[in-house]
């Protein structure tokens, strides 16, 4: 089986391609690789086509594995995909951002919002006008309407990391498209971090990635204004901290600004010394994209317990393994639990640890790897990669026909075409 | 009766099955019958032209032209029997090698196809179908039989061609130059002689005749033989007429022909009727069916070194090319090259 991976490709401020980097070495090991690039036919700098390993399969073109996510980035891809049918891995279930780029690229502004009313009707059409105005709105739509038919519905196959996902999938792809769910994977170091807490010195919180509404700070902070002696927390945020300023602002407002520092984006080395000194981990999203938290398998690997929201894949996570806020009742949740982890800090150092082993158990990329190669054998065995019958035909014989009556002239040829050409079936772009 | 000859055409190639198909012709029409050679263009790349093309001949109506009936028709090549008629009798010159026996070799371009293999399934299904439904299925080879029996479970009986103006190959001497006539392509493996004879300390000449299938293969050629310094021991003729043919077979020391599994190769024929023994390899296919290695030719394998010993062994050694000679024609004698039983079989209900 040979495969070809279109991915992002920066390590560094992806984390899709960051999953892609730790995951070929293992997909290496089942598969060949015939091309690693993003789409638009850049190729990685860390993944050298010497090291692939191609396996003798004549007559088979290499099974496209397309990475969609909801930024930019994949835009490339998404266009790719059209040119051949491939195996989509969605690691995000709301699409929005990632189909108004394309609206702005085909130069049809209006073409997302077609998109949404397409795949839930003209009945949200006023919600996703407003979604352009407020960020309320913006947040309703995307959690209660996330966008992704588009993008699946020429899918040989779907891959998706989690639950919620995959129920929000399943009956929406064209039938007998296989749709299964993977655990997000990510190599876990082979000993936990040994994490013993300076009794005397606050409890040290981080976050990473992007400074949004959507990741609950403010409502973090309010929270933590509440705790008798808030001096005994820090909280160091890392990544893109360029909309701090407001966040600052509300911390000011709580009187927490004194124990906050921004880091800003950070090499590698240093992000893994502050995740494995640090004591906490800040996870929240609400409303989510729907998908796996590829930062909490970072935390995991540093065994961070992590506060989450309790809402889409972070609700099916174990509740061992990591620390739930319940949407609805945010901010009393987190000062209770901010003052029993100052009380108890153990116990959430077994949460941590809890993590981790999860990590290793579960979200193996060896294991990964073995499924998504399984998968793609199975969509590749039945598969034309590229039509066999040149669209010519079709064309020229619609050409000659000026009504439906005409077309039953070329009975002969559409039946020896079908009974020619084994799976040949009529697509939108064939019909005549 | 009105007999139409299968046969594909691409543009500007002339080899052993245009041969065939014109010296099929001229004996029906000798024998009293109407018959004409109907041909298609074959064009095997891209994919979608292959299978467009396979299309084509299955959208074919060739059961009557003007009111005349056609009462049998006689394929040669893929896909030509895939063109519906009930009266079809194969004497079949070879399948679409790439997707059979080739598919596994460097020479299937099939096999570089992006969905190559589901064409080759298909190729393969459909010329069982229709070849299962044929009145007579004929092969030029037991080479082609064989194929046919591993690849399609289908049973064919051997009709070998005679080389055209059979009567018109002589011996005149055994000279000083090995004669190697074919395509010059990389499926004869001219390249391997080219090696061979930087193994051979002798003064040996090869002669190459026939057409390259590419110019830009027989520079390649051309510039491995400088390389390795044998270029003045080879002599390029490109095409040549028929006397010219019979005159290099006649004064021929022996004839080389190295095809990758051939399916039936007139130069073994020919050059036995010009009293030649032919230095062949054991991959070569239907050579090897007419040889017997040390008695009427040599057959070694697939290796410049091996090629050499048997060049020089023969060069060093006249009476030896002689002795096998002449075996060669006894055997060619025995063996019933005659079109009186061919249109037989054809014709045959």
């Amino acid at each position: 089986m040979n495969i070809s991976w279109f991915s992002p490709l920066d390590a560094a401020s992806s984390e899709i391609a960051r999953y892609s980097e730790q995951l070929l070495p293992f997909l290496q090991q089942v598969a060949g690789v015939a091309a690693v690039e993003d789409g638009s036919g850049a190729s990685a700098g860390w993944w050298d086509p010497a090291d692939g390993r191609l396996l003798p399969e004549p007559g088979v073109a290499p099974l496209p594995v397309y990475h969609i996510g909801n930024n930019p980035l994949h835009l490339p891809i998404y266009q790719r995909s059209l040119q051949e049918p491939g195996l989509v891995v969605l690691h995000d279930l709301s699409l929005v951002d990632l189909a108004r780029h394309l609206s702005h690229d085909l130069e049809q502004p209006g073409l997302w919002k077609d998109q949404m009313c397409r795949q839930y009707g003209d009945e949200v059409r006023a919600l996703v006008n407003r979604s352009e105005k407020s960020v309320a709105d913006y947040n309703e739509m995307v959690a209660r309407y996330p966008l992704f038919q588009p993008f699946v519905a020429g899918a040989m196959g779907v891959v998706v990391h989690s639950g919620y996902a995959r129920d929000a999938l399943r009956g929406q792809l064209p039938t007998g498209t296989p749709l299964i769910q993977l655990n997000l994977p990510a190599a876990a170091p082979p000993e936990p971090v040994a994490r013993q807490r300076d009794s005397a010195g606050p409890l040290r919180f981080v976050f990473c990635g992007h400074v949004g509404p959507n990741r609950r700070l403010v409502e973090f902070m309010e929270a933590w204004s509440r705790l008798t002696a808030p001096r005994q927390i820090t909280l160091e945020l890392f990544g893109n901290i360029s909309s701090s300023r407001q966040l600052l602002q509300y911390a000011t407002h709580f009187g927490v600004a004194d124990y906050i520092s921004l880091r800003g984006y950070v090499s590698d080395a240093e992000l893994e010394q502050a995740l494995q000194s640090a004591d906490f981990a800040i996870n929240l999203r609400w409303p989510t994209m729907g998908e796996a938290s590829a930062s909490q398998l970072r935390y995991w690997s540093a065994a961070l317990p992590t506060l989450v929201s309790d809402v889409g894949w972070y609700a099916e996570l174990p509740d061992e393994t990591v620390c739930k806020i319940s949407v609805g009742n945010e901010s009393a949740q987190l000062q209770a639990l901010l003052e029993d982890a100052l009380a108890s800090p153990a116990k959430y150092r077994q949460i941590g640890l809890r993590g981790w082993q999860q990590l290793r158990d579960a979200h193996s990329p060896r294991l990964y790897a073995q499924e998504l190669v399984a998968l793609a054998a199975r969509l590749g065995a039945g598969r034309l990669a590229y039509r066999m019958l040149d669209e010519g035909l079709v064309t020229t014989i619609a050409s000659m026909c000026e009504n439906e009556t005409d077309t039953r002239l070329f009975r002969d040829a559409i039946e020896t075409a079908v009974a020619t050409v084994p799976g040949l079936m009529p697509t939108p772009g064939n019909q005549i | 009766m009105n007999v139409l000859i299968l046969n594909t055409q691409v543009p500007f190639c002339y080899g052993g099955a245009e041969v065939l198909a014109e010296d099929l012709r001229s004996q029906l029409l000798a024998a009293g019958h109407r018959a004409e050679i109907l041909t298609l263009p074959f064009k095997w790349y891209p994919q979608q032209t292959l299978a467009n093309t396979i299309l084509a001949a299955r959208l074919m109506d060739i059961s009557n032209f003007n009111g005349v009936t056609i009462d049998r028709v006689i394929a040669l090549k893929f896909p030509m029997w895939l063109i519906p008629h009930p009266e079809m009798s194969l004497w079949i010159l070879h399948q679409h090698r790439a997707a059979y026996d080739l598919w596994d070799s460097s020479l299937s371009d099939l096999a570089a196809m992006p969905d190559g293999r589901a064409l080759r399934d298909m190729i393969r299904r459909e010329d069982t179908a229709a070849i299962q439904g044929c009145r007579g299925v004929y092969t030029i080879s037991h080479n082609v039989t064989g194929r046919l029996r591993q690849y399609n479970n289908i049973a064919s009986e051997v009709l070998y061609p005679p080389p055209r103006s059979m009567e018109q190959f002589r011996v005149d001497s055994y000279g000083d130059y090995f004669f190697f006539p074919s395509r010059i392509t990389p499926i004869k493996r001219q390249e391997l002689v080219i090696e061979a004879l930087v193994h051979v300390p002798e003064p040996v000449k090869v002669v190459f005749a026939g057409e390259a299938d590419s110019p830009h293969y027989l520079d390649q050629l051309k510039r491995r033989a400088a390389a390795l310094g044998v270029a003045a021991r080879i002599e390029w003729r490109g095409r040549i007429s028929e006397e010219e043919k019979f005159t290099l077979y006649a004064n021929a020391l022996m004839v080389i022909f190295t095809p990758v599994d051939e399916d039936y190769g007139y130069v073994t024929p020919e050059a036995m009727l010009s009293s030649k023994a032919v230095l062949t390899l054991e991959d070569a296919g239907g050579a090897t069916e007419f040889i017997q290695h040390d008695r009427n030719g040599l057959i070694v394998p697939a290796d410049p070194r091996a090629m050499a010993l048997a060049i020089s062994r023969v060069w060093n050694d006249r009476t030896e090319a002689q002795r096998l000679g002449a075996a060669a024609r006894q055997r060619v004698d025995g063996i019933d090259l005659s079109w009186e039983k061919i249109l037989e079989n054809l014709l045959r209900l």
